[in-house]
């Protein structure tokens, strides 16, 4: 986990590092050894990473590449990962005095910002907050982006305009029906008029799975004991609220959420419309994309738990270089073995008589801690099953353990092997008597 | 340390498995265009020998396909390590007399033991690509990797038990008299059939299924990894058939009655060539196994004859 969460890099890492080994072999003159530590290792670590991604479910590549996605990492970066830049502060606190358009250029910027993950173009389009296309650049593209941008976000402001003449401010409360989901939803219209008395707003804290939980200062939630996570009060308040809203949609697992809210939310957040009502990724995206904002250490913490490759992979590269460098160099300057001509070149053969001679404790030993590893890791990743009652009751009454044929009183005589399940086996043994009619059932059984 | 000689001799080497794996492909082609029923005459010019260069270079002008959400890093060095492997593999044929690489004496197991990670990059080939089909040509590389390398490991131990010897010099030198073919022809059918599944020709190419899994693990492979993989695995279908020339058939050597009126490295090359030639043939002619009937062709059928035949050999070695 601290370096991978593949399964089959694992697997083939361990692989690289045992036919490595071999190298060392080769330097000590050793052929022979050389060669069974490359066959030997191939077949079993291979054998060994397929029953790990059997087992454990390797996501695989598109995982990595998902996490590398989100992670913003460039190009043929699977082996790199580096902290992401902290994202600068989006918009200016001295921006126009018209509260509800900066508050939904705001909203649509991050909208965009969420699914195109960048947040060069959410300062683009708070540069364009108040509707003046300025284009910045003399590249060609660049102000075709912008300006379509731009459109778009004076298109949203059109709608929630229009919208908001529509819906009579009275009727957007904040929806208080269903508190577990939705309590202490922000709500646009009403953020609007209050918008600029909300730049004003101190910093608070408030749980990432509870938003009705605020605080002003950090701590853990009441509810859940996650820590608290910071928010912009000033700048940010609407758009950490419908981030928090979509996030705790995708985390309820609720997508058409919004058709339960108050009609007057919706009417303040035109891109929250189709955000909710898009699929699952798109949600997590813009969760993922908003703890990103907020907290980028956390965030880095999290994707690194989840990512294929971490930042540790650098030290440990290093780290292995610098070992396998000393291994070799220690290799080359001691004098291991006076090669005596006298000595016969049959090495297989002198490898054997020492394998079954001197070192057997040691090699025997061995072969029971990796058949214990073996045994052990199949235990770990054994999946518990839950089989039914039911299913279990005639499991027991249709195999032959409880099937003396000479018992006179009734009485089944377990085999040894179940003794440890003994109870079980009497339970069943009962219920399987009380279910059939007479005694002999048990030898039609048997 | 390490002399120019040495430099060279590995030079000559690459050499060799360029030359050899071009040939490789030419004789691939004539193979099909005769069991498509086409002369050879309707190939282009000089009977086609200049076909296998021009697709090369053709293949090379291709763009190097980048995979959205692939492992990278397994799927780009996939075709690099697969070379070198086979390049390493190649310096232990003996071409001639004194015409070997370098002459280890466990030269026999390190053929067996390095051509393990061939397979190998097939797998991450395959599971970098990141497909569906990818993961099952996973499995199924994973699963032919034990059923050759056992079989094959079983039935190369009839020459080195004639032999006494794991050294493919001695064991070629050792057969001046007589090839092992006529000794152990149950052990040569055995490595033929092993071979075949080892380079992954049309009989056995289950990991790179064309009708069924699209290709497999070369599925997404385009331009010079494309062909640097086949170029691998041409290479790795002559290795198999020269090792089998050398274990079976005598090596450099020239027929035995006639005596060697030409040069031992040229029927070293029409040995290994004619072999080759054979198993291509048959990967045109027979029809391809599923992946059921392969892998109980190798567990069930061959390796009980491997084993019967190891017992033949003893019984050959104690008493002629």
């Amino acid at each position: 986990m601290t370096l991978t969460m593949s399964m089959y890099r694992a697997g083939l890492s361990l692989m690289l590092c045992l036919v490595a080994m071999a190298g060392l072999f080769v330097l000590l003159e050793a052929d022979m050894l050389a060669v069974i530590q490359v066959m030997m290792n191939v077949g079993g670590m291979l054998v060994m990473t397929l029953f790990m991604v059997m087992l454990m479910q390797d996501p695989g590549g598109e995982m990595m590449w998902d996490m590398k996605r989100k992670m913003q990492m460039p190009g043929f970066a699977a082996l790199s990962m580096f902290m992401p830049p902290k994202p600068k502060e989006v918009a200016s606190k001295n921006s126009s005095p018209d509260s509800l358009n900066q508050m939904v250029a705001q909203n649509g910027a991050k909208m965009k910002m969420t699914q195109t993950n960048k947040s060069e173009e959410m300062k683009m389009a708070a540069q364009n907050q108040d509707g003046m296309i300025k284009p910045s650049s003399s590249d060609p593209h660049r102000r075709l982006r912008e300006i379509q941008q731009a459109m778009a976000v004076m298109q949203q402001q059109l709608v929630a305009l229009e919208e908001e003449l529509d819906q009579p401010p009275t009727a957007t409360g904040s929806g208080n029906m269903d508190g577990m989901h939705h309590s202490n939803q922000p709500n646009m219209s009403s953020q609007g008029q209050s918008g600029s008395s909300a730049q004003t707003q101190p910093t608070f804290y408030t749980c990432p799975m509870h938003p009705e939980v605020r605080s002003d200062k950090p701590g853990r939630c009441p509810k859940c004991g996650m820590d608290l996570v910071p928010v912009e009060g000033s700048d940010s308040s609407s758009g950490s609220g419908s981030d928090e809203h979509s996030g705790h949609q995708t985390m309820s697992g609720m997508r058409q959420a919004s058709s339960s809210d108050g009609s007057g939310s919706m009417a303040g957040m035109p891109g929250m419309i189709s955000g909710a009502g898009g699929d699952g990724s798109m949600n997590m995206d813009m969760t993922v994309a908003s703890m990103q904002k907020r907290d980028p250490k956390g965030y880095y913490k999290m994707m690194e738990g989840m990512a294929m490759s971490t930042g540790q992979l650098k030290l440990a590269g290093i780290f292995s270089v610098i070992t396998g460098l000393v291994l070799v160099f220690l290799i080359a300057r001691v004098a291991w073995l006076p090669k005596s001509p006298a000595l016969d070149l049959d090495g297989p053969t002198r490898v054997g008589d020492l394998l079954l001679s001197d070192y057997m404790m040691a090699f025997e030993g061995a072969a029971l801690l990796i058949l214990a590893g073996i045994v052990g890791a199949v235990v770990l990743a054994r999946r518990e099953r839950n089989r039914p009652q039911k299913k279990k009751q005639s499991r027991i009454a249709s195999t032959n353990l409880v099937a003396p044929k000479h018992t006179q009183d009734n009485t089944p005589a377990l085999s040894k092997p179940y003794l440890q399940n003994f109870r079980v086996v009497q339970k069943a043994v009962a219920s399987y008597k009380a279910a059939s009619p007479s005694g002999t059932t048990t030898q039609e059984v048997g | 340390m390490m002399s120019w000689t040495e430099v060279l001799n590995a030079l000559a080497v690459l050499g060799a498995v360029l030359v050899v794996a071009y040939f490789t492909a030419y004789l691939d082609l004539c193979l099909a265009t005769r069991a498509a029923g086409v002369s050879l005459t309707s190939l282009p010019k000089p009977l086609g020998i200049l076909q296998p260069l021009c697709i090369t270079f053709n293949l090379l002008t291709k763009r190097d396909n980048r995979l959205a959400r692939a492992d990278h890093l397994l799927f780009r060095t996939a075709p690099i390590v697969a070379f070198v492997t086979i390049l390493m593999v190649f310096g232990i044929i003996p071409w001639g007399q004194a015409l070997i690489g370098r002459d280890l004496n466990v030269g026999l197991f390190f053929f067996l033991a390095i051509l393990g990670p061939v397979t190998i990059t097939l797998m991450n080939a395959a599971w970098g690509q990141n497909s569906k089909n990818g993961v099952l040509a996973t499995f199924r590389a994973g699963a032919i990797l034990f059923s050759y390398e056992i079989t094959i490991g079983f039935a190369i131990i009839g020459p080195v038990m004639e032999a006494q010897s794991l050294s493919l010099e001695k064991i070629v030198a050792a057969q001046h008299s007589i090839w092992y073919i006529v000794l152990q022809p149950l052990g040569f059918a055995i490595y033929l059939v092993a071979a075949l599944m080892m380079s992954f020709r049309p009989p056995f190419d289950i990991p790179l299924a064309g009708s069924e899994l699209a290709g497999g693990a070369l599925a997404e492979y385009s331009g010079g990894r494309f062909v640097l993989y086949k170029l691998a695995l041409n290479a790795l279908a002559f290795l198999l058939a020269a090792i089998g020339v050398a274990l079976f058939l005598g090596g450099w050597q020239g027929l035995p009655l006639i005596g060697p009126f030409l040069p031992d490295w040229l029927w070293f090359l029409l040995k290994s060539f004619g072999l080759l030639a054979l198993m291509l043939w048959c990967g045109y002619q027979l029809p391809r196994l599923r992946v059921d009937q392969m892998l109980a062709l190798a567990w069930k059928i061959l390796l009980p004859l491997a084993l019967l035949n190891i017992v033949l050999v003893g019984i050959v070695a104690l008493f002629v």
